[in-house]
C-alpha cells in the first residue's frame, strides 16, 4: 500500500512539472509577444492558447492526483500511525503544497483568470513541491523515511 | 549550341508592358511552335508570370537570334519592337544558366526568397515538354535548375520569414492562437486596406466575421467581400466581447477604442486572448490597451518593422545562395559540354 502511495504522489508531482514547462514556455512566448521581441517569429513555438490550457489540464491532472494521494495517505497513517493527520512535517509540507494548487485552481476558476499571473502561480507553486518531495526530510526529518 | 535568354521582368519593363506580353495558357503551345520553327532552335521553353516574360532557347549558332527572337515577340504580341527593346535582356553562357537558376530560387524576384516562382519554373517546364520543345540538354537544365531552386531555400533562410504586414499579422495571430476556425475577427472601418490582412486570416480557418463602421451601409461592401456581417457602432462593446481578433482600419482621427473599454470587456470575456491589429494612421487603438493582460496590440510599425527586418535577414541570406547557385551552374556546365552538346563554358 506504502508504494501505491508513493506511485499516485510521484505521477502528481510529473503533472506538475509539465506544468512548470508549459508555464515557462508561456511566460518567455508571452513575454516576447508583449514586448514585440522578432524572436517571437523566428523560433518554431507552441501557440499560447495551447500553452495556457496544457499548463492547467497538468495542474487539474496533478491536483486531482494529489489530493487523491492525501487521502490515501491519511488511511495509510490511520492504521500505520493510529491517526489521520499526525502533523509530521511532510504532511504539513504536503497540506502547503495542495493549498497552493488549489489557488491556483481557485485563481482560473472563480476569479476567471487566465494567463501570465496564474501561470506564474502555477510555476511558482512547484517550488512546494521540491520542498515536500526533498526539502522537508534534508532540514526537518520526519517519520517519512522512504525518501 | 548555347543556351540563351530573353526576357523582361518587373525591373526592366512597367505593368503594362508586361502584361501585353504575357503569354496565355491557350495560346503558349501555338508559341513554342513557332519559336521553334521560325527560328529554328531546337529546344525552348517559355517563361510567363506577371513578374517576367522570359524565353530560354538552345541556339544552334549565336548569329542574329536576339533580332529574331525580339521580332518574335513584338509580332505575337502585335507590339512595335523598338518598345521592346529598351526593356529586354539578352544572356548567353554562362550568364543565362546563371539566370535561370537565380530566378528559380526567387533571388531575381520582388518579394525576395518567394516560393512562387518554383512552381511556376516547373511549369513552364512541364508545358514545354508536353509539347516537345524540350530535349536532353533543356532536360537537364530545368531538372538541374528546379534542384537548385529547393537547394538555396532547405541550406539557406532566403524563403523564411513574413514579408509583407499581412504574413507578419497571421504568424503572431498563430503565436496566441491554437485554431480559428471558433474564432471571430471584429473590423472597424470599411475600407479595403484591411481586405488582405481578412483574407491570410481566412486562410487559416476564420469564419466569423464582423464589419463596424460609424455609418453602417459604408461597410456593406467590405462585409460582402470579405462574407462577414455588418455590426453597428453603437454594439461595439458587445462585439468586444465576441472578437478573438480586432483590426483597425479607420481614418478616424482619435482613438476608436480606449484602453477601458477594452478591459472591461476582458473581464466579460473570462481573460480569453485578444490580438488587436492596427493598421490605420492616425492609429485607431490606444496603445495603452497593449498593456493589458493577455491582449497584444500591434499597430502598423511595429508590423512593418518585422516585415522589414525579415526582407533584410533574406537579402542577407543572398551571398551564400549565390554561392550554392554558382556550384550547381559549374557542376551542370562541366557535365553537359562533356557530353559535347555545349560551347564550354
Amino acid at each position: 500500500m506504502i508504494e501505491l502511495h508513493a506511485v499516485i504522489i510521484f505521477v502528481s508531482y510529473a503533472a506538475f512539472l509539465v506544468a512548470v514547462f508549459s508555464g515557462l514556455a508561456f511566460l518567455v512566448q508571452e513575454r516576447r509577444l508583449k514586448r514585440k521581441d522578432p524572436r517571437v517569429l523566428s523560433t518554431a513555438m507552441i501557440p499560447l492558447e495551447l500553452l495556457d490550457r496544457i499548463n492547467l489540464v497538468s495542474v487539474v491532472v496533478g491536483f486531482s492526483l494529489f489530493t487523491l494521494g492525501m487521502f490515501h495517505a491519511a488511511f495509510l497513517a490511520r492504521r500505520e500511525w493510529g491517526s489521520y493527520f499526525t502533523t509530521d512535517p511532510k504532511e504539513l509540507a504536503s497540506l502547503l503544497t495542495w493549498a497552493a494548487y488549489a489557488a491556483v485552481l481557485g485563481l482560473r476558476w472563480k476569479l476567471g483568470l487566465r494567463g501570465r499571473r496564474v501561470v506564474m502561480v502555477s510555476v511558482v507553486s512547484f517550488g512546494l513541491v521540491l520542498f515536500t518531495f526533498i526539502g522537508v526530510e534534508y532540514w526537518f526529518g520526519g517519520k517519512h523515511v522512504f525518501f | 549550341m548555347e543556351i540563351s535568354v530573353l526576357g523582361l521582368n518587373h525591373r526592366t519593363a512597367p505593368v503594362e508592358l508586361r502584361e501585353r506580353l504575357a503569354f496565355q495558357d491557350q495560346r503558349l503551345p501555338e508559341a513554342l511552335e513557332s519559336v521553334r520553327r521560325e527560328i529554328g532552335v531546337p529546344e525552348c521553353v517559355i517563361l510567363s508570370t506577371c513578374n517576367r516574360v522570359e524565353l530560354y532557347t538552345l541556339l544552334p549558332e549565336r548569329n542574329g537570334q536576339k533580332s529574331k527572337l525580339t521580332d518574335f515577340l513584338s509580332r505575337f504580341h502585335d507590339i512595335e519592337p523598338r518598345l521592346l527593346s529598351d526593356h529586354t535582356y539578352w544572356h548567353l553562357q554562362p550568364d543565362s544558366v546563371r539566370h535561370l537558376f537565380r530566378v528559380t530560387a526567387g533571388l531575381d524576384s520582388m518579394v525576395v526568397g518567394e516560393s512562387e516562382i518554383l512552381g511556376q519554373v516547373r511549369d513552364a517546364y512541364a508545358k514545354a515538354v508536353s509539347h516537345g520543345t524540350v530535349g536532353g540538354v533543356f532536360h537537364r537544365l530545368f531538372q538541374t535548375a528546379l534542384r537548385a531552386g529547393k537547394d538555396v531555400r532547405s541550406r539557406t533562410r532566403v524563403g523564411q520569414g513574413a514579408v509583407s504586414v499581412s504574413s507578419v499579422a497571421v504568424d503572431l495571430s498563430r503565436r496566441i492562437f491554437r485554431t480559428f476556425s471558433s474564432k471571430t475577427i471584429l473590423i472597424l472601418g470599411a475600407g479595403q486596406m484591411a481586405e488582405a490582412t481578412i483574407t491570410c486570416l481566412k486562410g487559416q480557418g476564420v469564419r466569423s466575421i464582423l464589419v463596424a463602421n460609424r455609418t453602417p451601409e459604408a461597410a456593406v461592401p467590405l462585409a460582402q467581400a470579405v462574407g462577414g456581417q455588418v455590426v453597428p457602432f453603437t454594439e461595439l462593446d458587445a462585439a468586444l466581447i465576441q472578437a478573438d481578433i480586432i483590426i483597425g482600419s479607420t481614418a478616424a482621427d482619435h482613438y476608436l477604442l480606449t484602453r477601458l473599454q477594452v478591459q472591461q470587456a476582458m473581464g466579460l470575456r473570462r481573460q480569453r486572448p485578444l490580438f488587436l491589429i492596427d493598421i490605420s494612421v492616425p492609429r485607431n487603438l490606444d496603445p495603452q490597451i497593449g498593456q493589458l493582460e493577455n491582449v497584444y496590440l500591434y499597430d502598423i510599425d511595429d508590423l512593418q518593422g518585422i516585415a522589414s527586418s525579415n526582407l533584410q535577414m533574406r537579402l542577407n541570406e543572398t551571398e551564400s545562395c549565390a554561392q550554392i547557385i554558382e556550384q550547381q551552374m559549374d557542376g551542370f556546365l562541366s557535365r553537359v559540354a562533356g557530353h559535347g552538346e555545349l560551347v564550354e563554358p
